[in-house]
């Protein structure tokens, strides 16, 4: 009896968040229109498909280049975020299906192509119009934030949601599947670990 | 129904946790309940994504977060915004186990600001009804009981002590003495600040590695002092005290004539029960505690209980925090932890508002992805750039700065939220005021000119007046006083409306300097704790 109570306030939650009371966007996409996530699985994922793989792969990449040390895709920050959605930040994921569609949709309508076919200098110019909160298309319009929640456009809070998880992928633990062979922390003298 | 005892404690926290050993060890027969768990070593989990502290929301060690929302706004013209609780650390030790442990006194001037500034416009200052000197003797009992590093007599601005610290400071790290040799230029005073860490082996517990995971982490070597660690296993020795984890109370029970009998809560397979007691002490944090009173309405007590004044919930105050950052064309190694070890406390006091100025704690990757420059690209090769060269040329200054107690920053029950128990959750109505913007921008100047004394290339301040909300330091909703009126708790942090109800933590604070709390709480809980035990010996508290 209690439990059931208890259950039923956990969904109540579950069921405010998916409303936008806790500022999520990506679940109305997904109450609306996805059942699950459709397309042939990446390579190592365990929820993205094959071309929402190349997309975040490619985003990765310009969030953090490669130099003489790995960039984004490199260092694994695929395997980092579709752990994190299959793991800790499930309720991110509808937001991920909708907005590395939106980032696709974007290039069709800027440069023709799908994200990860442009050059360099045009994902610099899709990702920019991202950040301004200006990126163009059907999908972005639509999912359009309640007023008063959390600042910006549909396209600018996924890009903060893509540069933070990036960051992390590629700053993290490598225990969380990003970061590989510790490489980002060797750039930049981290410790890492206490010493024993 | 439990058995009756003679005192049951909500909350097994800072302060709960120091009265649960105080009463048992006087022969109570004490009954605490904590709506967490115990956590151990093998929570010390030592990387920078498993803490929610330094990266807000992500694979939480504090359990439960999502079941514990509450809303915020800025004031009640603006929208209100549900999110969970935040970082209020539910668990045996509360806070003390993830904490960063820094243990400050207040100073003297700290509890008659009211008589030495005048009250601003706006706000609701006043003294304190107890001074330093009635705390002196607690503060030192709680240095010495859970264990405390300083150096006595190194910050010429600190308060008057009888007895040296018991363990000694932290050995200072390369930020420390660039801290501390720029300081010095300026004419401040720097000396290593104080912390519940011990520095060598103390009451049988080893000393700190200075590993950089403290802040936010549970430390693996256990020399945090936490009360989990210190006072609570001998209250568990005096065979008259029970600890119940994850029991969630919901209200305090009053009988006919408006006296309180006990709690009612859910324990851990969530059957809702009642625990009968002579005396109810609260002490869930200035958040939880004042919801608490508020819940437990009743007939007698229409506002909530011990609220006939009401003003249990207002004067929230969680500290207007100062920042300020500089990159160096040069190594300042930060790896040694805890991070601070070099403080100044030159405005600290001698004006309004104020606060300590220290070096912050070790920083981590992810976390310095987002320290930047104001307009410092925030992704690309620019900001890699920027990772690469200044990870190990940063330095981070920090502050508690004061801020003022006003009636409209409150807490109170949400009339649509309820938490994962069903019990009705809270409201917090948050904004500074414009002088605690002003003493902020006033502290991160300070700043400013302490790293550009220990030659930064580059410095920028966070926007003064960020945050705010409910999660650490906080304190004030049932405040103290002489006046029943104006006040929740008098000075010992017994209600003035029910003599056998007390609130003992954060919430008594009448206003709040711009050092951590936590110590004071503790003090405070040594004081109350020694009150309770005259007046039951003295048959006082005993009546029906």
């Amino acid at each position: 009896m209690k439990l059931i109570r208890r259950d039923f306030f956990r969904r109540l939650f579950v069921k405010m968040a998916a409303l936008g009371l806790l500022g999520k966007t990506g679940k109305l996409y997904f109450l609306a229109h996805a059942q699950e996530n459709a397309g042939e699985l990446a390579d190592g994922c365990k929820f993205l498909n094959v071309s929402q793989a190349r997309t975040l792969e490619a985003i990765a990449d310009q969030i953090i280049p490669a130099d003489d040390f790995p960039g984004g895709k490199d260092a694994g920050v695929l395997y980092f975020i579709d752990n994190a959605l299959t793991g800790w930040r499930s309720e991110d994921r509808w937001d991920y299906v909708a907005g590395l569609e939106g980032v696709d949709e974007s290039s069709q309508i800027m440069f023709g192509n799908k994200f990860s076919d442009l050059k360099s200098d045009q994902q610099i110019k899709v990702l920019e119009t991202l950040e301004r909160g200006e990126a163009r298309g059907e999908i972005w319009r639509r999912f359009q934030v309640a007023e008063g929640r959390e600042a910006g456009s549909s396209s600018q809070r996924f890009f903060n949601l893509v540069v933070r998880d990036t960051m992390r992928g590629y700053y993290a633990d490598p225990k969380y599947g990003g970061n590989k062979d510790s490489k980002s922390w060797t750039m930049i003298g981290y410790v890492g670990a206490p010493r024993h | 129904m439990e058995q009756k005892v003679d005192v049951v404690i909500v909350g097994a926290g800072a302060a709960g946790g120091i009265v649960g050993k105080e009463l048992a060890e006087a022969g109570m027969a004490v009954v605490q309940l904590d709506k967490g768990r115990w956590f151990t070593q093998s929570d010390a989990v030592h990387d920078e994504l498993s803490s929610d502290k330094n990266v807000p929301r992500t694979i939480t060690k504090l359990e439960g977060l999502e079941e514990n929302p509450r809303s915020f706004r800025r004031d009640e013209n603006s929208p209100t915004r549900v999110a969970p609780i935040g970082w209020n650390a539910f668990g045996v030790g509360g806070g003390t186990m993830w904490y960063g442990a820094a243990s400050w006194r207040f100073h003297e001037e700290h509890f008659r600001m009211r008589s030495t500034y005048g009250r601003p416009e706006g706000t609701t200052l006043d003294d304190w009804p107890l001074t330093y000197d009635d705390l002196e003797p607690h503060y030192e009992k709680a240095e010495y009981e859970l264990g405390v590093s300083g150096l006595a007599g190194a910050d010429p601005f600190g308060p008057p002590r009888k007895k040296p610290y018991p363990v000694p400071p932290l050995p200072t790290n390369p930020q420390g003495e660039l801290f501390a040799k720029a300081a010095r230029k300026l004419g401040l005073h720097p000396f290593p600040p104080p912390f519940a860490i011990i520095t060598e082996d103390y009451q049988g517990r080893t000393g700190c590695i200075r590993c950089p995971f403290c802040i936010g982490y549970v430390c693996e070597v256990d020399a945090k002092s936490s009360t989990a660690l210190t006072v609570i296993p001998i209250a568990q020795s005096t065979g008259n005290y029970t600890l119940k984890t994850k029991c969630v109370v919901d209200r305090v029970v009053t009988d006919d004539r408006g006296r309180v009998i006990g709690v009612s809560y859910f324990d851990e397979n969530e059957q809702h029960n009642f625990q009968p007691a002579h005396i109810v002490i609260i002490s869930a944090n200035a958040g939880e505690s004042a919801r608490i009173l508020l819940n437990s309405r009743s007939r007698q007590w229409p506002n909530g209980l011990a609220n006939s004044s009401d003003q249990v919930g207002r004067n929230l105050m969680t500290h207007i925090g100062a920042n300020s950052f500089g990159i160096f064309d040069f190594d300042i190694p930060h790896e040694w932890g805890p991070g601070p070890s070099m403080a100044v406390n030159d405005f600290a006091e001698g004006a309004l508002g104020g606060g300590h100025i220290y070096n912050f704690y070790v920083h981590h990757p992810i976390r310095f992805t987002r320290s930047r420059p104001p307009g410092a690209p925030r992704w690309g090769k620019a900001h890699k750039d920027f990772q690469r060269k200044y990870f190990q040329r940063f330095m981070h200054m920090n502050s508690d700065v004061a801020d003022m107690p006003a009636e409209f920053n409150r807490v109170e029950i949400d009339p649509h939220l309820r938490d994962g128990w069903g019990i009705p959750a809270l409201r917090i109505t948050r904004r500074f005021l414009p002088i605690d913007v002003e003493h902020s921008k006033f502290v991160s100047a300070r700043q400013r000119e302490i790293l550009e004394a220990a030659g930064a290339i580059e410095i920028w301040s966070a926007p003064a007046g960020g945050g705010g909300y409910l999660g650490q330091h906080q304190c004030g909703t049932c405040r103290m006083g002489k006046d029943p009126k104006a006040s929740v708790l008098n000075r010992y942090c017994q209600t003035h409306d029910i003599d056998n109800l007390f609130v003992i933590d954060t919430s008594c604070f009448v206003s709040f300097p711009g050092h951590n709390p936590t110590l004071t709480a503790q003090a405070i809980a040594y004081w109350s704790s020694d009150y309770i035990r005259r007046e039951w010996k003295s048959g006082a508290l005993r009546r029906a």
